[in-house]
């Protein structure tokens, strides 16, 4: 081996595999070409190349491919990101740090959208448009509507209260208006968003109070359940003559048609308006309230309903009437409050119905009936005696428990959260479901209360007490005037047990002597 | 795209295009599997390593750069792989031609009972036989010398890529290269006829 092959050797492989350089490469084919040692080399080398060349090149697995491409879509990279931002994006306190955001961020929004969204709900409830006609078929002796001087937007809250005879209308005739043009801009006002039944009971309650008579202070309350009840109370119809009455025109809002339509619905089957922007709040807050209307009723009874909706006990107020406690608390922008009100309105009224069922034997015959199952209340549907009949009209103005509960209750809540709504005329209309109820010593504290914190009524409750005490003897003609005030006492006073010693005392006197 | 250089794909799918991941997929995913499968002449083991080489390209994708060339960082991934699950042991064990098939020292190799081809006129036969005989020669090459010869020569990369792959100067591939070769070229020697035939 010379040097000059050594040197070969050293590029046998870069010429073998072509990556010698051009000028080296001819001085290398001169050498191999007069040497026979380096062309061996390269000649088996060669074959080793050859031989190596049918290696076969196995094909991979397809599935390692899908797989790979798989992870390729999955974890492909959006675009370069600042080292410093990538490693504060994989530290855990990011996570949650961003946890936090996304929630707090939810619940700013539910907060804003919350006070954003009411003023809007109360403008879409007010300015509802206007529906078509309503296809209501109108009763035997329908009564005229008394909306026919209803404002834009009454048929919001008076949708589903038709129930409540006319009174509602003319409620929400007043209330409305006066709301849409009082509220301010953001104003929050969730009873107006979602008027229950009850909303407008209460300042039912509060107009009846200043009633110059004071005949029937729960007349503003006869609520859902008390509409055979006030159709009992037995008035002299209306003159058709009396503006009061006067037929409408057509009405522009369809809601209002519908909210006039008499109670005489009872005995036809509402039919539902089409649901108006607004209209359907309302509609929710009166399908409670009109089941009672649309239960089966006896044919008397019936008639006797829709004759009391005609009299004065269900004509509208036309006085002014304080606005219910809760639209203070809306108009403080007390959202919350609102609704918590709003809840115990509907509370109330579960309990309402609740005692109501309990209070069935207690109540009016008709309602009873009403509450009846189909079936049972077969029997209850035949044609009452004259003699019936009597009795249960004698028994109205007595036995409306179930509207007393709910003033009661609403009235004791109000003292304990709100004792600056407790206002003296309330305090009658308690007192006077008090002694309506049967609760004759707590009516008579009650009054006798008033009397020292309000001299002014003292008019007013000389003549509650001696409605009291006319109730008072009708239902317990047995106790004495003086002892009626603890009459209550009494009547669940445990008997005193029987002292037999003192009886056998004299005879074993007797005996000895 | 297809015309598109490794490297360009590559930023490419940085960028967020997946499209070029799958072309560099299809180009490499032969060779490497098979230098792989040489390496650890194991399929099973081949294809998760295949996966797994591509799967660190993809989760490597945002820091790589351009300074090098991908198949280098491709190989270097591949083979560093390989290099671990060798000294995991989980590779096949290679067999060998010159030990006895039983625990007898006077027993018969492997390369006994190879047939012998020579009666074999067929030019593909004969192919067929030298590409078995010459993947047997290959398995029995030392580790180093064996991943030079299959870049080298089945995977074609020069030998200063080899270098940069391995790690180590490009002087120490071509010895190593050497040595494979003239280690091949004794097995296949018996083969040279064959191999002469096959040309």
């Amino acid at each position: 081996m010379t040097l000059e092959c050594k040197n070969i050797d050293e590029k046998l492989l870069d010429f073998l595999y072509e990556e010698l350089p051009e000028d080296e490469t001819a001085a290398f084919r001169e050498h191999v070409a007069g040497c026979a040692r380096c062309q061996a080399e390269l000649d088996s080398f060669g074959r080793v190349r050859t031989a190596a060349k049918s290696l076969a090149l196995d094909e991979p697995p397809q599935a390692a491919s899908a797989k790979l491409m798989y992870q390729a879509a999955q974890l492909v990279p959006r675009g370069k990101v600042l080292p410093l931002f990538s490693k504060v994006i994989k530290h855990p306190a990011f996570a949650m740090a961003a946890a936090f955001v996304v929630v707090g961020g939810f619940a700013s929004w539910q907060l804003f959208n919350h006070k954003m969204v009411m003023p809007d709900a109360a403008k879409v409830a007010v300015e509802a448009p206007p529906a078509p006609p309503s296809p209501t078929v109108p009763a035997v002796a329908a009564p005229p509507p008394a909306q026919a001087a209803a404002p834009e937007g009454a048929g919001v809250f008076l949708d589903g209260k038709d129930v409540e005879g006319n009174k509602l209308a003319a409620v929400a005739k007043e209330k409305a208006p006066a709301k849409a043009e009082a509220a301010p801009a953001g104003w929050v006002a969730p009873t107006t968003a979602k008027p229950s039944p009850k909303e407008l009971a209460v300042p039912a309650r509060h107009a009846a109070a200043k009633k110059d008579s004071f005949d029937s202070p729960l007349a503003d309350d006869v609520s859902v359940g008390d509409t055979k009840a006030a159709g009992k109370k037995l008035a002299p119809s209306a003159p058709p003559s009396d503006p009061k009455w006067a037929p409408p025109a057509a009405s522009p809002k369809p809601v209002t048609t519908v909210t006039a339509t008499p109670p005489a619905s009872t005995t036809v089957t509402r039919k539902q308006e089409p649901a108006a922007a607004g209209d359907q709040v309302a509609q929710r807050g009166a399908s409670s309230s009109s089941s009672y209307g649309e239960l089966p009723l006896g044919r008397d009874e019936n008639a006797e309903l829709q004759r009391s909706l005609k009299t004065g006990n269900g004509a509208p107020s036309t006085a002014p009437r304080p606005q219910s406690p809760y639209y203070k608390r809306a108009d403080e922008d007390n959202a919350i409050s609102a609704g918590r009100a709003l809840m115990q309105e509907q509370n109330q009224q579960d309990r309402m119905r609740d005692l109501d069922s309990r209070l069935g034997g207690r109540t009016a015959k008709g309602k009873v009936v009403a509450r009846q199952a189909p079936e049972t209340n077969a029997a209850s549907q035949a044609t009452p005696s004259n003699e019936e009949v009597q009795q249960l009209q004698s028994r109205m103005h007595v036995e409306k428990p179930e509207a007393c509960v709910g003033v009661s209750q609403t009235f004791r809540e109000m003292r304990l959260t709100r004792p600056e709504m407790v206002t003296p005329e309330y305090r009658i209309k308690f007192a006077h479901c008090q002694y309506k109820a049967g609760n004759f010593a707590e009516a008579r504290k009650e009054l006798e209360s008033l009397r020292v914190d309000a001299p002014s009524f003292t008019g007013r409750i000389d003549a509650e007490l001696k409605r009291l005490e006319s109730e008072r003897q009708i239902a317990e003609p047995d106790v004495m005037p003086e002892a009626a005030s603890t009459v209550e006492s009494k009547k669940y006073r445990k008997p005193a047990p029987a002292r037999p010693a003192k009886q056998a005392a004299p005879a074993a006197v007797d005996a000895y002597h | 795209m297809r015309d598109d250089s490794d490297e360009a794909l590559m930023l490419r799918y940085r960028d967020g295009e997946v499209r070029a991941f799958e072309v560099l997929l299809t180009r490499h995913r032969k060779p490497v599997y098979n230098f792989i499968l040489r390496f650890v002449m194991d399929p099973a083991l081949a294809e998760d390593l295949l996966q797994e080489t591509f799967l660190r390209v993809i989760k490597g994708t945002e820091s790589y750069e351009r300074q090098a060339k991908f198949t280098t960082w491709l190989y270097t991934i591949a083979r560093n792989l390989c290099v671990d699950a060798s000294r995991r042991g989980k590779h096949r064990k290679a067999a060998s031609l010159d030990a006895p098939l039983d625990e007898e020292e006077q027993g018969a190799t492997l390369l006994d009972r190879v047939s012998d081809q020579k009666g074999a006129v067929d030019r593909q036969v004969i192919g067929k036989q030298l590409g078995e005989r010459i993947a047997r020669a290959v398995d029995q090459l030392a580790e180093e010398q064996r991943e030079v010869f299959v870049l080298r020569e089945v995977l074609d990369l020069p030998f200063k890529e080899i270098a940069a792959i391995v790690g180590c100067p490009e002087n120490t591939v071509k010895s190593r290269m050497r040595y494979a070769l003239e280690k091949l070229r004794d097995a296949l020697e018996e083969y040279r006829d064959l191999a002469q035939a096959a040309q």
